[in-house]
């Protein structure tokens, strides 16, 4: 009989990165190898499970920067040129290792996958990756839930009231667009939780959000079931905190499943490795060597500088041994907790950067495969299941008000509020400022270039805030980047404010912004407006 | 803090506060020295940002692996924005973030249970304002206090608050800022404070509460009744609330602290030094991981097989079909391991009755 559920939380995300002024642009590659290597294995896997009539639960945040761009046509273009790109490199890739057998049957695989995802790319969903998930979705086996609008971490915006209100609104109402229904529940941004917050989620109809084990360990009163059952806050909304012996062992480099050395190795890869005359067709076209995502090698071990050459069959051997392993854990986890709460059926939270299946753990999505099946095949402990369907069959649980938390390196705001980024601040608070300055003063757009000039403002304000430009300044992967992108957001909002309060606006380049920055048509700035 | 609610307390007290402020070696201190040392302790409690701030080059350039303690879900996370060891680069621009917006405000943003930021602006209308109420020598030998209320449980109106200490700020307009204690409110204003220790405040901040770094105390009274405190413990220890790999089975007591014990060291407290944690995670400088101080060489061989034939006959090499450009020709690139490889090159003509073969034997050693 079920005696608990498990409840696995996949957070996809990517900032809304798209420059209609460049042929190539480096950073729309995050994008283009997400979906090669995450979203569509992971639809794959999808596709298998219903196919072959395995039950299953999952729940995915796709975020609105992210939705927006699978329905971007330019993006969605430029995404087949960049697999076919693929798939011709791939195709001399396993001429070149025909007198290499151990890597041309990785060759052949390569070539193999990047056709199939032309395949589902084009043919089967129309080039737009919402059909699918709207179809798991529709199917029953996937909740799809929401995020903040450009996933800005809410704590750190928390002096304007109206800035956080925005974020979720703006976000509920693009999942309602792009999914036709409104959303019953939101990752928030880097599970970054600030008491009170979830009053403007239950302004929007969202049930429920998750945060960090401390989170919820930490509220008040102290929750009776830790992290096990859900609390509510006084305004209702249920809040599941994350399990952390679940987590840590596929999030643990040292001890987790992705550190096998047999798994594929992330860092080597062709693009680095062959002669240059060989590769350029595939890298940027500045002649800077980069990932193309053909990779050959095992992480072998921690400090080898030889890397033995990946077999795909042991990969996938010991993705099966993982998910079995992993399997066997909760079900000891969830027999023991069923007896201690007194036969009340515990739900085990365990969400995931979507990311991590597939882009940086290769053999992920397979690992996901192999436990969805032993599940429902081989056991009848333990069920997966979404929030949603725990808070039907729990319609009552404490009330406890979360403490502010968040998942990222250590537990609160550091990630986002240190020497590399604090000074995004005081610009991002006073861009926010005058937003609702000008919301307020214009409950009536007196014309129609200066409504258009309204929301593109608040477009502007939404990406800056992008908690994706802190994170990566403070990690340093593409710095100059993620400051452009603030600076450059926060310059068009300023110039629009400006020329609205100066009454001279400058049509020429309020359509050149307006082409550049297309998040969100549908906004109105008035969700700006003081209440 | 200041001097005279300190001078107030009993050594008991103080000995407590002192602790708060993770400060050592203050047993034996007489009553005076041990207020001198809180006092000191609260206002040197930051962390010294360079005031060139909004400066656009942020610290950290340059390939970041290895570099910053990043935690591993960090790791994973950042590797979506990976594409190589390399940096894109864009020209400067023509615009420039503002580096005040002639404003006088202050604001308050929480870092984690025991550290706060703040930033703050003073325009020169507000400036002269309080010139000219103090009269240009008193402002001339005044300072820019930046002064932190705990506001816990009150609705502040400037002069109620719980306690509250002064942090010297001088041409900064910025500030970390260490708080005592946890789960407290707190609130900041920016002004004046004149060599004879008023304080005329410019600018109040919104109001900012600390989390516990803990449990809860408050066990709801409902629960309480039926299960008892025992039930909590065990449901804290599943949770993950002790160490990794400790048995649900055992617990005791002292065990419930190790979870806090261990956000405590997640956030550096253990340490005298209140100053060290934010440098340790963001510094470069800090610890670099020293590169393998081996010289490296790696060579390979590869092999171009190339050719060419009528456009519309059909070619194959090593038995695999190959495409052949416009003009007929081809061109193949091998790689080259060690050993001996047959390539057999077939053409056929398009009509499939006429044949030619080349093949070549190649070897290759390495010695």
């Amino acid at each position: 009989m079920t005696k608990g559920y498990l409840a696995i939380v996949l957070h996809a995300h990517l900032p809304y990165v798209r420059h209609p002024e460049h042929a190539f642009f480096l950073e729309e590659l995050w994008f283009y190898e997400a979906i090669t290597e995450t979203y569509i294995p992971l639809i794959d896997v999808f596709e298998n499970l219903v196919k072959d009539g395995v039950d299953f639960r999952i729940t995915m945040s796709l975020t609105p920067p992210l939705m927006s761009m699978f329905a971007d046509p330019l993006l969605q273009d430029r995404y087949v040129h960049h697999l076919d790109k693929l798939i011709e490199l791939a195709e001399k890739e396993v001429i070149r290792t025909t007198f290499q057998p151990e890597f041309n049957d990785t060759a052949q695989m390569y070539l193999y996958k990047f056709k199939q995802a032309r395949h589902y790319f084009v043919n089967v969903y129309a080039k737009n990756l919402i059909n699918a998930f709207r179809k798991f979705q529709d199917l029953g086996k996937l909740e799809i839930i929401t995020c903040g609008a450009t996933h800005g971490f809410l704590p750190l915006m928390d002096v304007s009231k109206e800035a956080v209100q925005a974020q979720i609104k703006v976000a509920a109402d693009n999942y309602q667009l792009h999914l036709g229904r409104r959303p019953n529940g939101i990752w928030m941004p880097e599970c970054g939780y600030y008491p009170g917050h979830d009053e403007f989620l239950a302004k929007e109809g969202i049930r429920f959000f998750f945060t960090d084990s401390h989170g919820v360990l930490h509220a008040s009163p102290r929750p009776k079931f830790g992290v096990f059952a859900p609390i509510y806050c006084q305004s209702g909304v249920a809040c599941f905190g994350r399990d952390l012996e679940s987590s840590k062992s596929v999030w643990s480099a040292e001890e987790g499943y992705p550190g096998n050395p047999a798994y594929r190795d992330f860092y080597r890869d062709i693009g680095f490795d062959l002669d240059f005359d060989y590769i350029k067709d595939y890298i940027s076209p500045d002649g800077l060597r980069l990932a193309t995502g053909i990779k050959y090698h095992t992480i072998t071990g921690k400090k080898a500088l030889h890397k033995d050459p990946y077999n795909q069959y042991v990969a996938r051997d010991i993705a099966a041994d993982q998910a079995a392993n992993f399997m066997f854990n909760r079900e000891k986890q969830v027999e023991h907790l069923y007896e201690v709460m007194g036969h009340k059926k515990p739900i085990i939270i365990s969400p995931y950067d979507a990311e991590l299946f597939g882009h940086w753990w290769y053999e992920g999505p397979q690992f996901l495969n192999f436990l969805f099946r032993k599940m429902h095949h081989d056991q009848d402990t333990i069920k997966t299941i979404t929030p949603m369907e725990y808070l039907d069959e729990y319609p009552i649980n404490q009330v406890s008000t979360p403490s502010f938390s968040s998942w990222g390196h250590k537990g609160y705001s550091e990630v986002w509020l240190e020497g590399s980024n604090d000074w995004i601040y005081r610009h991002l608070h006073k861009t926010a400022e005058r937003m609702t300055e000008l919301a307020n003063r214009y409950p009536e757009p007196p014309n129609h270039l200066t409504h258009r000039s309204l929301n593109q403002a608040a477009r502007e304000l939404l990406l800056a805030q992008s908690s994706d430009w802190a994170f990566i300044m403070k990690t340093g992967t593409m710095v100059e980047y993620a400051v452009k992108r603030t600076t450059d957001h926060i310059e068009r909002f300023t110039k629009l404010y400006d020329g609205i309060k100066n009454n001279s606006l400058d049509s020429n380049y309020l359509n050149e912004i307006e082409w550049k920055d297309n998040i969100f048509p549908e906004i109105d700035y008035r969700v700006y407006a003081s209440n | 803090m200041n001097k005279t609610t300190l001078n107030l307390k009993t050594k008991t007290e103080l000995l407590k506060i002192a602790e708060g402020l993770s400060l050592s070696g203050v047993q034996s201190l007489k009553k005076p020295a041990l207020v001198d040392k809180i006092l000191k302790a609260q206002a040197s409690s930051k962390t010294e940002i360079s005031p060139n701030i909004q400066e656009l080059t942020p610290v950290n350039t340059g390939s970041s692996w290895g570099v910053n303690h990043a935690s591993d879900q960090e790791t994973v996370e950042d590797s979506k924005y990976y594409e190589g060891f390399i940096q894109h680069t864009f020209p400067q621009p023509e615009w420039t973030l503002p580096k005040k917006y002639d404003d006088t405000k202050v604001a308050l943003l929480i870092r984690d249970p025991y550290w706060l930021h703040s930033y703050w602006e003073i325009n020169s209308e507000t400036a002269s304002d309080v010139q000219n109420k103090l009269g240009h020598n008193m402002f001339a030998s005044s300072h820019i206090a930046l002064r932190i209320y705990d506001v816990t449980d009150i609705v502040f109106d400037g002069a109620n608050a719980n306690n509250y200490s002064d942090i010297n700020v001088g041409e900064a307009l910025s500030w970390y800022i260490h708080v005592p204690a946890s789960n407290r409110s707190y609130c900041a204003e920016i002004g004046y404070k004149t060599p004879d220790g008023r304080f005329f405040a410019v600018a109040r901040s919104n109001v900012i509460e600390a989390p516990r770094h803990g449990v809860s105390d408050i066990l709801d009274e409902e629960w309480m009744a039926v299960e008892g405190k025992t039930f909590f413990d065990k449901m804290y220890a599943l949770s993950g609330g002790y160490q990794a790999g400790a048995s649900s089975g055992e617990f005791s007591g002292e065990r419930k602290e190790l979870l806090t014990q261990k956000l405590a060291g997640m956030l550096n407290l253990s340490s005298g030094e209140a100053v060290s944690s934010e440098i340790n995670v963001s510094s470069p400088s800090g610890k670099q991981q020293a590169k393998p101080k081996d010289f490296w060489l790696v060579a390979n061989t590869e092999l171009i097989v190339y050719g060419a034939t009528e456009p519309d006959a059909s070619v194959t090499v090593c038995g695999q079909p190959v495409k052949l450009n416009k003009d007929g020709s081809f061109c193949l690139r091998f790689a080259l391991p060690d050993g001996q490889q047959n390539i057999p090159i077939k053409a056929t003509d398009k009509d499939g009755d006429q044949h030619r073969k080349i093949e070549f034997e190649v070897t290759r050693k390495q010695i």
